[in-house]
């Protein structure tokens, strides 16, 4: 007999591992920028860096 | 009876005259030609420096470039090849393989190399590879395991062997004669072996290897009921196995893309030189290549889904002593020790699909796997570098890359078990 329910168990792994990915960049992205910022007080942040040290609660 | 007894008895059983190995052998070659070039890149960055005075880093964007358009084509080349049939298909791949390779040599701006070989050469390479196995795959209702894994043998094998050839072609003709004489020479290969391929054992009268009786059935026909197919493949989006599979199979690629990458400079950095950090990835390379062909064999015949459990736990285990060793022969022992598992990770995928969905075309699925692995390859790539940026060392991207594998171990084991089919296949839907 053919199903049509949908695979919770997989989607949700599925995300947990796309969310795990982009904590481990973002994390390591907020350090570099961070590392940047503190070694020269005039360094120009891109949007991308501040964004990364803003979502990242260890930087 | 003894085990090795079983062994010569289990292939001396084996019907070598079966067509389905031409099959297998078509497959090999068109895996060879197809990596090999994409493994060649390495080699013709300094031509490329000293001829147009590009930056390196321009020209590994072209390689970047490459690698996204082959991670997002891989589904379309399965569904091509599930709609078209996987020879016509190759023979499109073949047609943008030789175009990408006369262009690339012609090409005299960064911009020009980016569409030739990042674009269309990326887009060849997933029409060329990705119908590979699934093909392999109708025609073996039995012995998977040992046809997959010749071809996937051929994965490392072949690159090896074509890039030692390419490098004495670069040598004595220079680049752009290099790539125009591989072109050309890759796709008449090429085509004299496509001339002996058939999608389906259906086209030749024959039953797959180890099928034995012909159900007349309409649903038996395979390329003909493409509507079948299709909404057979609906179903299977809504397995867990599905996206457990392509969850795992990032996973896995991140895990071993973040060695292969960072395990030269990791070592150089512990004050071993280039050379010998260059011989102990040669030394995974050639260890893996036993498991490579061996894996899809044992998991066909076993249990895949354990194999496949032990390969993802031992990539993941056996990359932590790296963080602690200093000394170059502990470096061997460990990438002997690592190999091992590392060269199963990736090889039970056609199997594990088949234990899932029957006898079932497994393009479009294989196609979403493929773009998964390439994804977590570019992720994998991507981290050794931003994590030496930050803290001076790989020790952290040895970490990660052991997380990457010790999830995706975890993700296996939620997985179904192999002994029964999920949904129903062209056998048994009636």
């Amino acid at each position: 007999m053919i199903e049509n329910t949908i695979p919770v168990k997989g989607i949700s792994l599925f995300l947990f591992t796309i969310v795990s990915s982009f904590v481990v960049l973002i994390y390591f992205f907020a350090w570099d920028s961070q590392n940047k910022i503190d070694e020269n007080s005039n360094y120009k942040t891109s949007w991308f860096q501040e964004s990364s040290i803003f979502i990242c609660p260890l930087h | 009876m003894s085990f090795a007894l079983k062994i010569r008895q289990s292939i001396s059983d084996i019907d070598f005259k079966h067509y389905g190995w031409v099959i297998v052998a078509v497959g090999a070659v068109a895996q060879m030609i197809g990596s090999a070039i994409r493994m060649a890149f390495g080699i013709i960055i300094d031509p490329l420096v000293e001829e147009f005075s590009w930056d390196p880093k321009s020209i590994g964007i072209a390689y970047a470039i490459m690698s996204i358009v082959t991670a997002f084509s891989s589904p379309i080349a399965g569904y091509c090849s599930m709609k078209i049939g996987a020879r016509k298909t190759m023979y499109i791949g073949l047609l943008l393989f030789l175009i990408g390779m006369m262009w690339t040599a012609l090409a005299t701006t960064i911009f020009e190399f980016y569409i030739s070989y990042g674009v269309i050469f990326g887009f060849a390479q997933s029409l060329f590879l990705v119908p590979v196995i699934p093909a392999v795959a109708i025609w073996f209702k039995k012995r998977l395991g040992l046809a997959t894994g010749l071809i996937i043998g051929m994965w490392s094998l072949g690159p090896a062997i074509v890039i030692q050839l390419m490098g004495i072609m670069l040598d004595s003709l220079g680049w752009q004669q290099t790539f125009i004489i591989s072109g050309i020479v890759g796709t008449i290969i090429m085509v004299i072996s496509l001339q002996f391929f058939r999608n389906t054992p259906q086209e030749m009268n024959l039953l797959p290897y180890g099928a034995t009786t012909i159900n007349s059935d309409k649903n038996t026909n395979i390329q003909g009921e493409n509507i079948y197919s299709m909404n057979l493949q609906k179903i299977v989006y809504n397995t867990n196995a599905f996206w457990s599979l392509m969850n795992v199979h990032f996973l896995g690629c991140v895990g071993h893309a973040v060695i292969l990458i960072g395990l030269v400079p990791l070592m150089i950095s512990k004050g071993i030189s280039y050379t010998d950090s260059v011989m102990c990835l040669t030394i995974i390379m050639v260890v893996s290549i036993s498991t490579r062909f061996l894996t899809p064999i044992l998991g066909d015949s076993i249990n895949p889904k354990i194999i496949m459990f032990l390969s993802f736990l031992g990539q993941g285990l056996f990359v932590i002593p790296w963080v602690f060793t200093e000394d170059k022969w502990m470096f061997y022992l460990v990438g002997i020790l690592w190999a091992i598992p590392y060269g199963g990770e990736g090889t039970l995928f056609p199997i594990m699909n088949r234990k899932y969905y029957g006898f079932f075309p497994m393009d479009t699925t294989y196609g979403w796997q493929i773009l998964a692995a390439s994804l977590g390859m570019a992720l994998g790539g991507f981290i050794p570098g931003l994590v030496f940026d930050v803290t001076g060392g790989y020790e952290y991207a040895i970490w990660i890359s052991a997380f990457f594998s010790i999830l995706g171990a975890f993700v296996i084991l939620t997985l179904e078990t192999t002994k029964k089919v999920l949904r129903p296949s062209f056998e048994n839907l009636g």
